[in-house]
């Protein structure tokens, strides 16, 4: 059993984001049902297409190490889905679609610096200009070059427009 | 060395806040309190979960949050007693709201309390006489009794109430006794206005006010019946003094019970009602019973709603009550006050034994008369009281100088009806009603009867 | 803080998201800190207030005109719901937010705000109803009287006259010094405008302030009505004004708030009303009443009014308001088509603290008309019988015309007191006995103008009521006065 725990938080461990999570909840619920009838070939081919190309080794091995009884299985995956729906979620909106290895490079610092369990949502808002905003389990903080700007025209308000309106006439 | 019972805030609505202990269980009644402000108090009510509480909150909500850490401080709401309390008003916590110092008690009573016990349960009977004609005649209140004023919205009962109070506790100072005055639900005008009375009639030295007005929040009207009755409990059972206990008005006491139960989303009873209504008006009831020791007198007006009076709320009272003196919108609209229906209305105090066998005569013969009148009236509308019998007209004629008679000005309406009020003593009514009833008066108009004393300020022809 | 959406999340940090909604329910997730009755804003910049915080969500009561989004975002205010307020205010019609609805008419930004929502305040600093609050109708100031800082309801089926009554109360009260602010809740946009209207006719409109909602405003809106402008009444009041605050109508508002609970899934008690509803009115009319203040005794005076269906007196809401106010005015439907101005039914009204502010001579006037229109009454009874009608009756019989006609206000909108006096002398002794019914009218008529117009007239009448205390002289004094002479034409 502790070899399948350790399985299946390996394939946790794995999952960045709320979309890498979304693909494999659907992969889960594909492979659920068509447990009793699927070869360990077929299983596989699924794996590479489904599966997110972060937790497709993880998958691999954890598929392997599985036994043959499908009541096993069905818990296995079970205990899966449940572990991946408490994952909590990070919501950063950047202004630049996020590559590849931007969004490896936050995971990494969310895991090194926060720990387990939090994985990222990450969306592309042009109007934030640089920098970012963050919402966690409903806690909102801006750092977007935007509201610099913003602030800044703000409390100078009204000599900006005195400059300009001089400058104009 | 008992460790606190810690818990956190799950939610509020309302007045009421859902909260999960963790390591340990309040008791019902628990004041609870935020950790982080002790003077935030919210009571234990009931449990909404294996580990979660519903908690009443006793002051504003407004400082309530999710998450917030709470403990638990091991004591119901206690209240302060002693002599401290006569001629002062104070809220259901027994802060005073006067504008005069704090209570100087003798000790912290819980307002909380289980009903007398069996074999302290008084079964005397006796008469206390009102001075008020149709109360003293068809529904005698009980001393160590209660009594309670049925009626819908505006038909008199705060005034009979008020009335009854003033006869009692202010013109017969010999009662003896010391009052409580329990204000729920009602208007702070007449709150306001009651404690002027008492000051000014120099009654309020003997007298403990506690209020709970219309305007506060549920948990407050609740928590004010239970305080006033703890009150009643020390001077009947400590202090060792017989009691007359005013409450205006009771209905609103099961009302609020409702508006919180509907928060807690207990599944509602007969009426829209909390399921434990029932249980709720016995257990309050069941503390003001007389003991052998010292009499407690309760006045109580109930509210109707709608004038529906097969309400369960007040269906709910009926069975506590020695008297029930039954106000009737129709017979307020015919003027004749106090607008008392003398046939709904009732007494247990109306046996040969308690009543004598004169009284009880008497008020038998005037309710079949008048229940005669009423089964002639149907005859009288469709062809005149003159196609009667003479035996009819005269049983007629009689039933509605009876019902005129009953009428009478009351002392507290003088303000308003720039009338005096009248004391007429018991023995003065019946020996009166027995006149009417004999035939004496049957030349004299029934006008002459309307709000008069007694029947000797008639000149006879 | 400034209160727009951008703002509100930077300086609280705190984000929410709709998860549901239903109607003027809004389900939301997030939001960790929210507190109870806490104001938050939608991304749309329109507001709603928390009603029920739960573990995963909280329950917010929307505002807004259009339907909030699922998935839209909602940042907290730290704020309670509060409205602006200030003497600006006077002569404006604004919703129960406190912006003014014609945008032609703005406001300048206010000093000061005031929770809508809070406590009544307790005995000690009641005062007891001593003066009178004259409304200018005869019928009303004699046999009903009310006092300032009395509550009366004044209810009756629609089309009755029961917003002429309450726009001459304005009137009267506000020609006394006081200020009127008057709710409309839930009504639609051209009743608002009329009632607007009509105020400006009377000339009164700069002593008023509107807070109104309408019909298809967010129920939220609506319900926040009556609170609001109770609000805007303790002001004044806190400022040295009596007022006269108008709630109309308070079964509006109810079915507004059964709406909204049922929607938030409360189990409904009578007639579907949810098991608060007596504290949602309570807690309101309580607000008003006569107080001790530090600029003295003021009072804040309220009408609410309660629309009946077919007379029905014994309704829940009627009923519930009832025992809360301090006496009903009861507008009756037979009596209005009968012809009767105003409509109201003497024998079912009721004033539980009016008299007392009544001088001696009103108090003998008052009592005199009800016991004189009760035993007409009865003779009406007798009349319909067919029998020969005997010489005391017909002369009861037409002083009751001369009655009526005397209350009869449909041309004119004040009657001051004096004046009250003055009329009711004449019709109430036998000087009149031989008028006819538009004779009577236009003599009326006549002696109001002449009184409003001239001075000298005013004078004259006011001297010869002057002194007398018991009706009786007062009668006498009128018996044998020339009217033509008097008003010197």
């Amino acid at each position: 059993m502790k070899e399948q725990d350790a399985g299946h938080n390996e394939i946790v461990d794995t999952i960045r984001t709320k979309e890498e999570r979304s693909r494999f909840l659907a992969f889960i619920e594909e492979l659920a049902g068509r447990l009793f009838r699927i070869s360990k070939e077929d299983a596989i081919r699924i794996i590479q297409v489904r599966v997110p190309e972060c937790a497709v080794a993880a998958t691999m091995r954890a598929v392997t190490d599985l036994p043959a009884d499908p009541e096993t299985v069905k818990g296995v995956f079970e205990k899966l889905e449940r572990a991946l729906l408490a994952l909590r979620i990070l919501r950063v909106d950047v202004a630049i679609s996020p590559t590849d290895a931007v969004i490896e490079h936050m995971f990494s610092w969310v895991r090194r610096e926060v720990g387990r369990g939090i994985i990222l949502d990450v969306i592309c808002d042009r109007t934030v200009l640089g920098g970012a905003r963050f919402v966690f389990e409903g806690r909102y903080r801006e750092y977007t070059l935007a509201k610099k700007i913003e602030k800044f025209f703000e409390n100078d308000r009204e000599y900006i427009s005195k400059k300009f309106l001089h400058h104009a006439s | 060395m008992t460790t606190s019972v810690k818990g956190t805030i799950l939610g509020v609505e309302g007045q009421v806040v859902e909260v999960r202990f963790s390591n340990g269980a309040p008791a019902v009644h628990d004041i609870v309190v935020l950790e982080s402000d002790p003077k935030i108090k919210m009571e234990v009510f009931s449990s909404s979960g294996s580990e979660t509480y519903y908690c009443l909150a006793l002051s504003s909500a407004a400082s309530l949050y999710r998450g917030a850490p709470i403990v638990s401080t091991n004591n119901p709401i206690m209240i302060p007693a002693g002599k401290g309390l006569l001629g002062r008003v104070i809220d259901a916590f027994g802060s005073p709201i006067d504008g005069k110092p704090d209570i100087q008690a003798e000790r912290e009573i819980p307002i909380y309390g289980a009903p007398v016990g069996y074999r302290d349960i008084s079964t005397k009977q006796e008469i206390m006489e009102t001075g008020i004609k149709i109360v003293d005649l068809f529904c005698p209140f009980l001393r160590g009794g209660k009594i309670g004023l049925f009626g819908g919205a505006g038909v008199g009962k705060t005034v009979l109430l008020t009335e009854l109070l003033h006869n009692i506790v202010i013109l017969q100072q010999k009662e003896r006794a010391i009052s409580v005055f329990a204000g729920v639900g009602e208007r702070s005008r007449e709150g306001h206005e009651l404690v002027a009375t008492l000051e000014e009639k120099k009654a309020l030295s003997a007298a403990s006010v506690v209020l709970g007005p219309m305007g506060a929040p549920p948990a407050i009207r609740l928590l004010t019946a239970y305080s006033a009755t703890a009150i009643v409990e020390y001077f009947r059972d400590i202090m060792k003094m017989n009691v007359l206990f005013f409450i205006d008005n009771v209905f609103r006491f099961a009302q609020a019970g409702n508006e919180l139960s509907t928060v807690m989303r207990t599944i509602p009873s007969e009426d829209g009602y909390q399921p434990t209504l029932t249980s709720e008006m016995a257990t309050l009831h069941g503390r003001l019973i007389s003991t052998d020791a010292n009499a407690v007198s309760t006045v109580e007006t109930v509210y109707v709603p709608n004038d529906d009076i097969l309400d369960q709320a007040v269906q709910a009272v009926f069975s506590h009550l020695d008297s029930a003196v039954v106000f009737s919108r129709e017979i307020y609209q015919q003027h004749l006050l106090p607008a008392i229906d003398p046939l709904a209305s009732y007494s247990g105090a109306l046996s040969p034994q308690t009543a004598g066998e004169l009284h009880y005569q008497t008020t038998r013969e005037c309710q079949g008369l008048l229940k005669k009148a009423i089964a002639l009236e149907r005859v009288v509308s469709l062809v005149g009281e003159s196609e009667l019998s003479l035996e009819d007209r005269n049983a007629y004629q009689r039933a509605k100088k009876l019902r005129n008679f009953m009428t009478q000005n009351l002392f507290v309406l003088e303000d308003q009806a720039g009338i005096k009020g009248q004391f007429i003593p018991l023995a003065t009514t019946i020996a009166d009603a027995n006149r009417i009833l004999s035939g004496e008066y049957d030349a004299i108009p029934e006008e002459s009867f309307l709000y008069i004393g007694g029947l000797d300020e008639i000149a006879k022809k | 803080m400034r209160l727009d959406f951008n703002n509100c999340l930077s300086e609280i940090g705190e984000i929410g998201f709709v998860e549901r909604v239903v109607s003027s329910l809004v389900y939301i997730e997030g939001l960790p800190g929210v507190k109870p009755q806490e104001l938050v804003i939608f991304e749309t910049g329109e507001f709603g207030l928390v009603t029920a915080i739960s573990e995963s969500s909280s329950e917010i009561l929307s505002f807004s005109h259009i339907p909030v989004r699922v998935g839209s975002r909602v940042a907290r205010t730290n704020k309670l719901l509060e409205i602006p307020i200030g003497g600006d205010l006077l002569g404006k019609t604004i919703s129960p937010l406190g912006k003014s609805i014609d945008p032609s008419r703005p406001l300048p930004p206010a000093k000061e705000t005031r929770p809508i929502d809070i406590a009544p305040q307790g005995i000690g600093s009641r005062a007891k109803i001593s003066k009178a609050c004259e409304t200018g109708v005869s019928m009303v100031d004699l046999m009903i009287p009310l006092g300032k800082g009395q509550r009366e309801l004044v209810m009756g089926d629609q089309k009755t006259g029961k917003s002429k009554f309450l726009l001459r109360s304005l009137l009267s009260q506000i020609k006394n010094g006081a200020v009127g602010v008057y709710a409309v809740i839930g009504k639609n946009q051209l009743a608002i405008k009329q009632i607007e209207e009509e105020l400006t006719k009377m000339g009164i409109l700069s002593n008023v302030v509107l807070i109104v909602s309408s019909a298809d405003d967010a129920t939220g809106m609506i319900y926040l009505t009556p609170y609001a402008a109770m609000t805007i009444a303790e002001y004044f009041r806190d400022n040295g004004r009596d007022v006269l605050i108008v709630l109309d109508d308070l079964s509006m508002h109810a079915k507004a708030y059964r709406e909204i609970s049922l929607l938030g899934k409360r189990f409904p008690g009578r007639n579907s009303y949810p098991g608060d509803i007596f504290y949602t009115h309570s807690r309101l009319l309580e607000r008003a009443g006569n107080f001790r203040t530090s600029h003295g005794e003021l009072a804040i005076t309220c009408l609410p009014v309660v629309e009946t269906v077919q007379g029905d007196l014994t309704g829940y809401i009627q009923t519930n308001i009832m025992s809360m106010t301090d006496g009903h005015i009861f507008f009756d439907h037979d009596l209005f088509v009968e012809g009767r101005r105003p409509a109201i039914d003497p024998f079912l009204s009721v004033t539980r603290v009016g008299r007392q502010t009544q001088t001696p001579l009103q108090k003998e006037i008052g009592r005199a008309l009800i016991s004189f229109l009760r035993n007409v009454a009865r003779m009406h009874n007798f009349a319909s019988f067919g029998a020969e009608l005997g010489d005391h009756i017909k002369r009861a019989l037409e002083k009751e015309v001369r009655v009526f006609q005397f209350f009869d206000q449909t041309a004119y909108d004040r009657v001051p007191q004096a004046l009250q006096l003055f009329l009711f002398g004449l019709i109430w002794g036998d000087a009149w006995r031989d008028k006819s019914r538009s004779e009577l009218r236009i003599l009326i008529q006549k002696i109001l103008f002449m009184y409003d117009s001239k001075q000298e007239v005013r004078e004259r009448i006011d001297g010869h009521i002057s002194g007398i205390t018991r009706l009786d002289d007062l009668v006498k004094a009128l018996q044998d006065i020339n009217i033509s002479s008097e008003l010197g034409v």
